[in-house]
């Protein structure tokens, strides 16, 4: 897939070549680091995202670093 | 068009084809306060069950599933909402096909609509679309999570791109194969499409998609994104496309408080396309190779409009099972005028419409009706139906199965059953104690002679109680009585023949009055229901005749008209300005031996009313009544002291006016009444009276009418089947009362009365209740 020539919101983390990870502006109420897939060219699902401990992303905050701490 | 209706408790025990029933369990029997409840799509071949079981749903599966309260879905699956036999498109990621809590509710057509995957396959490699799927459609089991609709059936189009994705499979879309998706929906005939995905726009093709499933009247529910934004998503907006306008609900998040959660996009320009659901902590079934192995299923939790959507999207395929006949246009509208208004009254740019709320969705709303033909295109009004009946028909409407089970419609032309009978409002049972025991006091009146055979007596009626019924009521109101004026004209036309004309008094005590047998004056029940039919007052005016046949022979003529005040029964049945009674009663009496007869023979006509029982809309029995009736009273003295007497009343009524399409015919009514006792005076004191009676209060002891109404539907041919009933006007029981009355006169012009009344099968019920009532009174007169 080409890359677009939009630009990603500030702070977006890329996920793969047209897919980012965007943090929101605050955490949850348990303290977790909310993000938003965001893509300049497609559809994305509009699940919140949460980092795990080895950096990835998942939808599933039970497996969230967070919720581990 | 105005909001549903309050929520009533609603039994359902129907099922199309597995032959259950629909029952509406009535919550009170006076007024209106009980849910009308879904009708099955089919009659059930047995009969229904008198008592069906009342299942808990409110159980820890349902409870795990977090967004199901917020949403009063119970409600919703006590009055039988599964979402059985609908189909539900769901584009996304595909779903795990050996989920346990999804295995069995989901559709063999579910496939991989994705162009460029090598190995097309449904099964969810993400785990976004078994969520999605689960919300909307985890069975009930007692085991992980419920779907709201939870026997309704997913059509997984997995559209995801598989060149797009990360190590954690998180992918995109592409407009193209969200359109695949939506046809392949279409295809299998699903009523309801969830997409759970988001950008910043859309082109064409998905556009002319979501356009072919708005023409075959499929609802499409988006999520409005999580941008946190005044707007919903780009996608979304194709919300607002001339062409889809109705069909697509944009819903955002909601937390645990019903605030707007944090991450979701506003209602903005497209409120009146937006509601909310719960979008945050949400549990729902995950595939089962992204959990550790071990015991139970796998589920995520997860937050986000994605999973706010579902939950609109299983109400509306509860409203799709439940409701056969709605369009998705119905359901959208439905859903959004149902909502719980959150936020800013009225729809506003953060919530939209509010909160989905299936226990008022499932309710009726707007105008209802009864059908009256077998297409339903003609109906009698049901939302103004009710009855305030008097006492004479005791318990005779809410004992009769004739008006249960009727089917009603409401603006979207969904059917209920009701019981008409639960419009009803029964007359208390109690006796209304006041009247016996209150007389009106002269206040600012006064008699005027007119000549030698005029008298002209004047006065008002005051409230004295008022004061005291205000500091005794719970809620510190009272009804007060207005003063009404009073006045009483007689005058001699000859010697044999006295005329009167009076305001305010009823036409028993002008009848009674010339022969010194007042009712007013006494406060025993057995005095005043002599003559039921003349028994009113208020705005009454009369006209009485009285003339001396011969020694001992008498006949005494009235001719009353009364214009009814309203009061405060039955709220629903308001009272007809042209509410009125008018009556001519001829009296003879006269002494066989020592017995004093008197025999009445009278007819009363009333004008919005039956028998003092008025009725409106599907209700409605006719616009009056024309009653006949006779009166024979006896009192045959036993000594200077004691007195035995008998009354005895028999009427016919015969029901007058258009009424409702609903009563094919009216029968005549059969009335009677009846007293005996025994009075004494000086008994233990001189100048007191003892009395002993039993009584009959007015009784319907025949009479019926045949009524129409709708059963059933056939929503293959959308037509209404009909049954022909009979509704007996009499009560289940007859009301006997015994009572026991003293007065004495203590000291010049003051007496002191009591009087112990006991009501058996109070109100005209069988097995009724028994009211016992003290009545005690000290009368001075200055």
């Amino acid at each position: 897939m080409a890359e677009s020539d939009v630009k990603p919101p500030e702070g977006a983390v890329k996920i793969s070549s047209d897919l980012y990870a965007v943090p929101l502006p605050e955490p949850d109420q348990d303290g977790c680091e909310q993000y938003r897939l965001w893509s300049a060219e497609n559809m994305v699902v509009q699940a919140i995202h949460y980092r795990k401990a080895n950096g990835d992303f998942t939808m599933n905050k039970n497996e969230a670093a967070c919720m581990k701490d | 068009m105005p909001k549903p209706q309050s929520c009533f408790k609603v039994l359902w025990t129907a099922c199309r084809l597995s032959a259950l029933c629909l029952l509406i369990a009535a919550c009170g029997g006076s007024g209106s306060t009980t849910r009308p409840s879904p009708a099955a799509p089919n009659p059930p071949p047995p009969p229904p069950p008198e008592n069906p079981p009342t299942e808990n749903f409110d159980t820890p599966e349902f409870r795990r599933s977090v967004g199901l309260r917020p949403i009063n879905a119970i409600a919703a699956y006590e009055a039988g909402g599964t979402g059985k036999g609908v189909v539900v498109g769901v584009i996304d990621t595909g779903v795990d096909l050996q989920h346990p809590d999804l295995a069995g509710n989901i559709s063999p057509f579910s496939a991989d609509v994705a162009t460029d995957r090598m190995n097309p396959t449904a099964q969810d490699e993400s785990g976004h679309g078994t969520m999605v799927a689960g919300i909307i459609a985890a069975k009930r089991n007692n085991t992980g999570t419920m779907g709201v609709a939870f026997e309704s059936t997913i059509l997984a189009a997995r559209a995801d791109d598989p060149d797009s994705c990360d190590s954690e499979d998180e992918c995109t879309f592409f407009d193209r194969d969200i359109a695949r998706g939506i046809r392949l929906a279409l295809t299998h005939n699903a009523r309801v499409i969830n997409i759970s995905l988001g950008g910043e726009g859309f082109n064409s093709v998905v556009l002319q998609a979501v356009r072919e499933a708005a023409a075959r009247g499929v609802l499409v529910v988006i999520s409005a994104g999580n941008d946190n934004e005044v707007d919903p998503s780009g996608f979304a907006s194709l919300a607002n496309d001339p062409l889809v306008r109705g069909h697509v609900l944009i819903v955002g998040s909601t937390d645990s408080l019903n605030q707007i959660s944090s991450f979701s996009n506003h209602a903005g320009r497209l409120a009146d396309l937006f509601l909310v659901a719960p979008g945050e902590g949400i549990l729902a079934p995950f595939p089962q190779d992204k959990c550790d192995p071990g015991p139970g299923t796998c589920l995520a939790r997860g937050s986000g409009t994605s999973f706010a959507a579902p939950h609109v999207a299983g109400a509306a395929a509860l409203l799709a099972q439940m409701f056969p006949n709605l369009t998705g246009k119905d359901i959208f509208d439905i859903l959004l005028m149902s909502a719980t208004d959150l936020g800013a009254a009225g729809v506003d740019q953060v919530f939209g419409h509010g909160l989905l709320n299936l226990e008022a969705a499932i309710q009726p709303i707007g105008a209802t009706g009864i059908p009256s033909n077998s297409a339903g295109t003609s109906s009698t009004n049901a939302g103004t139906a009710g009855a305030a009946s008097s006492a004479a028909f005791g318990d005779a409407f809410q004992v009769s199965s004739a008006l249960d089970g009727i089917l009603m419609i409401d603006s979207f032309r969904r059917s209920y059953r009701i019981n008409l009978a639960d419009r009803v409002e029964k007359a208390p049972a109690a006796l209304h104690l006041q009247t016996l025991i209150d007389r009106p006091r002269h206040l600012d009146g006064g008699d005027l002679a007119l000549g030698r055979h005029g008298l002209l007596s004047f006065s008002a009626f005051d409230d004295r109680f008022a004061e005291a019924r205000r500091a005794l009521s719970p809620s510190g109101e009272a009804t007060v009585r207005q003063p009404r004026p009073i006045a009483w004209l007689t005058g001699r036309i000859d010697s044999k023949s006295t005329v009167a004309m009076a305001y305010g008094f009823s036409p028993a005590r002008l009848l009674n009055r010339e022969s010194g047998a007042d009712p007013a004056d006494s406060f025993a029940l057995s005095a005043r229901i002599d003559t039921p039919f003349l028994a009113f007052s208020g705005n009454t005016e009369t006209l009485g005749i009285n003339r001396q046949l011969l020694p001992g022979l008498r006949l005494d003529l009235a001719l009353s008209r009364a214009s009814l005040r309203g009061d405060d029964r039955a709220a629903f049945v308001p009272l007809r300005q042209d509410n009125s009674v008018e009556s001519a009663v001829a009296q003879l009496s006269m002494p066989l031996g020592p017995v004093k007869f008197r025999m009445q023979m009278g007819s009363q006509s009333e004008t919005g009313s039956t028998l003092g029982s008025r009725t409106s809309g599907a209700f409605s029995l006719g616009d009056g009544a024309e009653s006949r009736f006779v009166a024979l009273d006896a009192t045959l003295p036993l000594g200077e002291h004691v007195s035995l007497f008998g009354r005895y009343l028999t009427g016919t009524t015969r029901i007058k006016g258009t009424r409702s399409v609903l009563f094919t015919s009216l029968n005549t009514l059969r009335t009677e009444s009846f007293a005996a006792g025994i009075t004494a005076k000086e008994v233990f004191r001189s100048e007191d009276t003892l009395g002993f009676a039993i009584l009959q209060p007015l009784r319907v002891s025949g009479g019926s009418a045949d009524i129409r109404v709708p059963v059933a539907r056939d929503f293959d041919t959308d037509s209404f089947q009909f049954e022909n009933r009979t509704l007996s006007f009499a009560p289940s029981g007859r009301e006997i009362d015994l009572e026991l009355s003293y007065s004495l006169r203590v000291a010049i012009n003051t007496r002191l009365e009591a009087g112990l009344i006991q009501q058996f099968n109070a109100g005209h019920v069988h097995n009724g209740p028994s009211i016992t009532s003290l009545i005690l009174r000290a009368k001075a007169q200055f």
